[in-house]
């Protein structure tokens, strides 16, 4: 009878490069650069790794295919290394394999790492696919973009809840900038700058109602995860110890976009993929018990609707919510995208879920600095991808044992 | 009896005005000024002689039996391909079956009656029942020319049978000639014209004319025997000789619709047929002659049938159906006469599958989904196994057409980041009549029209053309409906859900009208009202618990309060009852008010205190602890009441005067003090018959002097979009101005030292002179001037 993950996996090392149009770089150096931190965290060698998992998505710009780029560039020595991709949410994906291996019992050590080197395109915004999207989808999908896909996220919400449409964007750049308040604290973050909600607002429209700073940019980066048993992780003396509490994943079934009940806003993935994660870790009542949290802000609307796919905010709610601060650092409520998120970090496909993890497990462990939340307890990423309309959600929670 | 038996027609939406052109590109060639006159059609980007022969069809196939057709036959001098059946995509299109034969007719502009004379060959040799014959051109001309001027675009359609004859077919007679006013050698993309007097003198003005003797000796017949000549050539004044050769009254040369959308090529002498048929009665005869190496001569009778053909859109609805485009660079590029920078994103791989536009051929051309037998759901795309949640049965979907079911907007965006030839590209899901929904690029709509719940129709466009290969893809597209109900839809945009109003004064007259509307549109309200006589003496529960009831019986949420604004306990008992009933406080209008009307010669102390306090005591009774909520919660909307009476004055009504323009006063300074927090405070002086205005306002208006005129303006200025603060308003009778202290640009009298009386009256016209006045936001700003810092503000 199958039991869950809660307290069976702990994460005992990590490590993230500075996120950025890394120029100077390739994925190649970007992997090693996590990887040397994460192995100083650990304490391990390169020897201990047992098993890896590399997330990668775009491999026509990137490192190409198979997991060996990831065998090649850190040199492990024969080891199983599985690549891994599932659109946005890759980088929880390759933690997932990495957590399961070890819970399993098939290995004591393994290496999780998701990186991608999207300034290679030569323009902004995620790679065109063409043809590439897929023979039959390429010959009827609407010509769409992420911003436009994920932007009817608001035409629907407004007409179903009654918002009107000034509200509804003064809510999604109050996100944007509050993301920004956060990214200033943070030396790997991307964006450091300060944007204000009339900044916001005012920002030539990407994908109506989307302006500029209502979308995450496109960057560079890494991070990478070492895990192991909680056994393990006492024997090797770790004194506080980071355990997985819940990793669960739901993908659509293709009824939002080809049966009549889906509003189009909100993720029916998201709404029962945190509701099987609450249960994992024994939470009832998410409101009072999460401490912080790490969502898919690619967008900010997108990032405003999942507050309610995570039964925090009441459905309909968020506006308010958000309105009042209860997602700000400093608000009383849930800080959300405490590092700055994908907002401030960018977002390098496969890296950005082990981003997310990273900062709450600096969190947990106090090693925060300015950005340090008192004593949390859960910490929860939630890592997103595809389109409302058809995607893969992934929800990570963490805390202490 | 064999014949025509139904007809259609299509014109895409754009226009462009031919002076727009001369304008942009007649210095190039200023001798197209002589035929700059009226507007021509023009695809859109995504729109092709393919896609117009689909519409054309589809237009032509309403209301009429499919099964019947036995052939489809495209007629065109622009085909995209030029070895892969055409007519075979048509025909996908309109999902026929395998055994329906196809036919390209091309090469020559009278391709199309040519197809008609091969179609009705098949029909009466009893080889077909019926034959559908389509015709389209987009015909490409060089910038700044006289065919640029001339060509439009566009197609149309006849069925020809012996079932359900709407104009019997006659006769024909051909002659076939190798005259080559122009011609267009494969692979080049320009036609090449010969002189155009040789082309009227040795071409259309003998051609034509003996096509048609040849058929009137044929037949038997004369010109007398023809009502409608029905023959396209552009050259106005060869229309006219040509019809004099033949005899012919000119007022039976049908309209060539040069000014409204121009010679669409092969399809021409179709779409003028069509929109010949759109007009015409039982009996006409009408002449159709087709002109292109050679001439088609075809002739019909009007039968009573077409009284019964069911109603269609035609050329006469495709032609009103327009939309003026201004920008001739849009024309071009639509055509691809210029290049634009696309940028690398534009660089992305285009080839197509074959493999997969064969085995998929239902789904993309004729936007056939399945519908399950099982549980009855119709789907897209059709798979093998249902999306119904509670279905997923295996195998049990059978073919559900969608392309000519209505559907509406579920979601929509306007994206400026993908790569469009029209930007923004416009997508978002439809939701179809009966069931289904998919994705879709929306088309012929611009993002400021689109609406969530506005109906839409699918149309055949071109999705995109593989310039590498020369391959063009189709799919279906969503096309808003214009005109269609917008204002119901998009009506309620201002709403409250979530929000605690309060209303006082609201047991009736104005304040009842606000606390309904305002509960209507979703905000729970709290309905004060002392119940008293207009003098403010008495009270009652029963005014407050009335509105109460009324809301509650529309569905809204309403609280009655019967405290008086009076005194500082009873504005803190109705601010308490929003927070403690509803949990929050977000809009406060100030409406209770009472009258005490004296001159001031006869207004006892007595009643000047009272119109005081109720009106302005009231308001800062109610409004401060009201604000206090409001700064919390980091938003406010504050209405006050003040009057014409107070702005202006009104004889008999100091006291009111004092008070209505002393709420004016305490709005000026609470807008400064409530501007952080968002919460804004503004002013209305409304014209309405209530009680309060019974014995003032004359009673034949009274039906314009509803207090439902009013009503609208306050709404806004609660709504949390409403973004202005300190403004006084008027509004009555529909009608609505600002009001607004004005001060004068006023000047220094005495030269630094202090002026004599003698000079303020020297002066005075200066001092008085309000022509260059403006507003100041506050007090600060309107002393700056004396402190010699001139602009003010």
């Amino acid at each position: 009878m199958a039991t869950g993950i809660k307290d069976k996996v702990a994460i005992i090392g990590m490590g993230c490069t500075r996120f950025g149009e890394r120029w100077d770089v390739g994925a190649e150096q970007l992997m090693v650069e996590a990887f040397d931190e994460c192995l100083e965290d650990a304490a391990l060698e390169r020897g201990d790794i047992e098993a890896a998992w590399l997330a990668t998505c775009m491999d026509e710009v990137n490192v190409g295919k198979s997991a060996l780029p990831l065998s090649r560039v850190l040199r492990t020595p024969l080891i199983p290394v599985t690549r891994t991709e599932n659109y946005c949410a890759s980088g929880t994906e390759a933690f997932r394999g990495a957590v399961y291996a070890v819970a399993s019992g098939a290995y004591d050590v393994c290496l999780a790492m998701g990186v991608e080197k999207l300034k290679d395109t030569g323009y902004g915004g995620l790679p065109n696919p063409g043809s590439g999207a897929g023979s039959l989808n390429w010959l009827w999908f609407p010509n769409l973009s992420a911003p436009g896909a994920f932007a009817q996220l608001a035409s629907a919400y407004a007409a179903k809840y009654a918002v009107d449409d000034q509200t509804l964007k003064r809510a999604m750049a109050h996100v944007s900038a509050k993301s920004h308040d956060n990214g200033l604290l943070n030396p790997k973050a991307h964006l450091r700058k300060k944007v204000t909600v009339e900044q916001v607002m005012a920002a030539p429209i990407i994908a109506h109602p989307l302006g500029l700073f209502d979308c995450c940019g496109v960057s560079d980066g890494a991070a990478c995860a070492i895990v192991t048993t909680v056994e393990k992780a006492r024997e090797l003396g770790k004194g506080e110890i980071v355990s997985v509490k819940a990793l669960q994943l739901a993908l659509s079934s293709g009824e939002e976009m080809g049966y009549d009940d889906w509003d189009g806003d909100h993720f029916m993935t998201t709404d029962k993929c945190s509701l099987s994660a609450y249960a994992e870790a024994g939470i009832t009542d998410p409101r009072r018990e999460i401490s912080m949290m790490e969502l898919h802000d690619c967008f900010s609307i997108t990032e405003l609707v999942t507050y309610e796919d995570l039964h925090i905010s009441e459905r309909g709610r968020a506006v308010t919510d958000v309105l009042d601060g209860f997602y700000d650092r400093l608000g009383g409520g849930i800080p959300a995208q405490v590092d700055g998120g994908l907002k401030c970090f960018g977002h390098p496909i496969g890296a950005s879920g082990l981003r997310m993890l990273y900062e709450m497990y600096l969190q947990l462990l106090g090693r925060a600095a300015e950005r340090q939340i008192d004593n949390p307890s859960y910490g929860l990423t939630h890592n997103l991808g595809g389109f409302p309309f058809m995607n893969v959600c992934s929800i990570a929670i963490i805390g202490r044992l | 009896m064999i014949g025509i038996t139904s007809f259609g027609g299509y014109i895409p939406r754009l226009r462009i005005e031919r002076m727009t052109i001369y304008q942009n590109i007649g210095w190039y060639m200023p001798a197209t000024m002589m035929v700059a006159q009226g507007e021509r059609s023009f695809c859109n980007w995504d729109e092709d002689t393919l896609t117009m022969a689909v519409a054309a069809a589809r237009d032509c196939m309403t209301g009429h039996d499919r099964s019947r057709l036995g052939a489809v036959y495209l007629a065109s001098t622009t085909l995209p391909f030029a070895d892969r059946q055409n007519a075979g995509i048509v025909k996908a299109a309109l999902n026929l079956s395998d055994e329906v034969q196809t036919n390209d007719f091309s090469s020559s502009l009278k391709s199309s009656t040519s197809a008609m004379v091969t179609g009705l060959a098949g029909v009466k040799a009893g080889e077909l029942d019926e034959v559908l014959v389509v015709a389209s051109d987009k015909r490409q001309a060089k910038a700044a020319g006289f065919y640029e001027m001339w060509f439009g675009d566009g197609a149309a359609a006849v069925t020809l049978g012996r079932e359900g004859v709407v104009a019997e077919f006659l006769g024909a007679h051909s002659v076939s000639l190798d005259f080559v006013d122009h011609y267009r050698g494969s692979g080049k993309k320009f036609d090449y014209t010969w002189e155009e007097r040789w082309v009227r003198d040795e071409g259309y003005s003998k051609i034509i004319p003996a096509a048609v003797t040849g058929l009137f000796e044929k037949l038997g017949i004369g010109i007398e025997d023809v009502d409608r000549l029905v023959f396209p050539c552009f050259f106005m004044a060869e229309r006219r000789k040509i019809g004099k050769k033949l005899g012919a009254d000119p007022e039976k040369i049908t309209d060539n619709l040069h000014e409204v959308c121009g010679e669409c090529g092969a399809a021409h002498p179709l779409v003028m047929l069509s929109h010949t048929l759109e007009q015409a009665a039982p009996g006409e005869r009408i002449l159709l002659a087709g002109f292109g190496q050679g001439c088609d001569a075809l002739y019909f009778k009007v039968t009573d049938e077409i009284r019964k053909l069911p109603a269609r859109n035609g050329i006469i609805e495709s032609l009103a159906n327009k939309r003026k485009v201004e920008q001739y660079t849009k024309f071009l590029k639509f055509r691809e006469l210029i290049e634009c920078e696309t940028g690398i994103r534009a660089e992305a791989p285009t080839q197509t599958a074959m493999t997969v536009v064969w085995r998929e051929r239902k789904m993309l051309q004729g936007l056939v989904g399945g519908i399950c037998s099982s549980c009855g759901t119709p789907q897209f795309p059709k798979m093998d196994v249902c999306v119904n949640p509670d279905c997923r049965a295996h195998h049990t979907q059978a073919d559900y057409e969608f392309a000519d079911r209505p559907a509406k907007v579920k979601t929509f965006t306007g994206d400026y980041l993908a790569v469009s030839v029209d930007p923004p590209g416009i997508y978002g899901m439809i939701q179809f009549e009966g069931g289904g929904r998919m994705l879709a690029d929306f088309s012929d709509c611009s993002l400021d029209q689109v609406f969530v719940g506005q109906p839409v129709q699918m149309a055949f466009r071109r999705r995109y053309y593989d310039s590498e290969r020369g391959f063009s893809g189709y799919f279906w597209k969503a096309i808003p409906q214009p005109g269609s109900g917008q204002a119901e839809v998009r009506g309620e945009q201002i709403r409250f859900d979530g929000l605690v109003a309060i209303v006082t004064g609201a047991g009736g007259g104005l304040g009842k009208k606000y606390a309904i509307e305002l509960a209507r549109r979703g905000a729970r309200v709290v309905v004060n009202d002392l119940g008293g006589a207009t003098d403010g003496t008495g009270g009652s529960q029963a005014p407050a618990d009335k509105v109460v009831e009324e809301i509650k019986a529309n569905g809204g949420d309403a609280l009655a309060s019967y405290d008086s604004v009076a005194t500082p306990e009873g504005g803190a008992a109705i601010v308490a009852k929003a927070v403690e009933g509803f949990g929050r406080l977000d809009i406060l209008v100030n409406n209770a008010g009472i009258l005490r009307d004296r001159t001031l010669l006869k207004m006892e102390p007595g009643e000047f205190e009272q119109v005081l306090t109720v009106h302005l005591r009231g308001a800062y009774n109610v409004t401060r602890p009201a604000f206090a909520h409001m700064k919390k919660g980091g938003f406010g909307r504050i209405i006050m009441t003040t009057s014409a009476a107070g702005l202006y004055g009104n004889f008999g009504q100091t006291n009111y005067s004092s008070a209505k323009l002393g709420l004016v006063g305490f709005m000026n300074t609470l807008k400064i003090e409530g501007r952080k927090y968002d919460v804004r405070v503004n002013a209305v002086a409304p014209v309405a018959k209530t009680r309060l205005t019974a014995d003032l306002l004359p009673p034949d208006l009274s039906d314009k002097l509803k207090p439902e005129f009013v009503v609208p303006l306050v709404v806004y200025l609660c709504s949390a979009g409403c973004e202005q603060s300190g403004m006084i308003f008027n509004a009555g009778m529909g009608y609505f101005n600002r009001v607004a202290m004005i001060a004068g640009e006023g000047l220094f009298v005495g030269d630094g030292e202090i002026p004599t009386p003698e000079q303020i009256m020297q002066n005075w016209e200066a001092i008085n002179d309000l022509s260059a006045g403006r507003e100041f936001e506050d007090a600060m700003a309107a002393i700056a001037p004396m402190l010699g810092s001139g602009a003010g503000k």
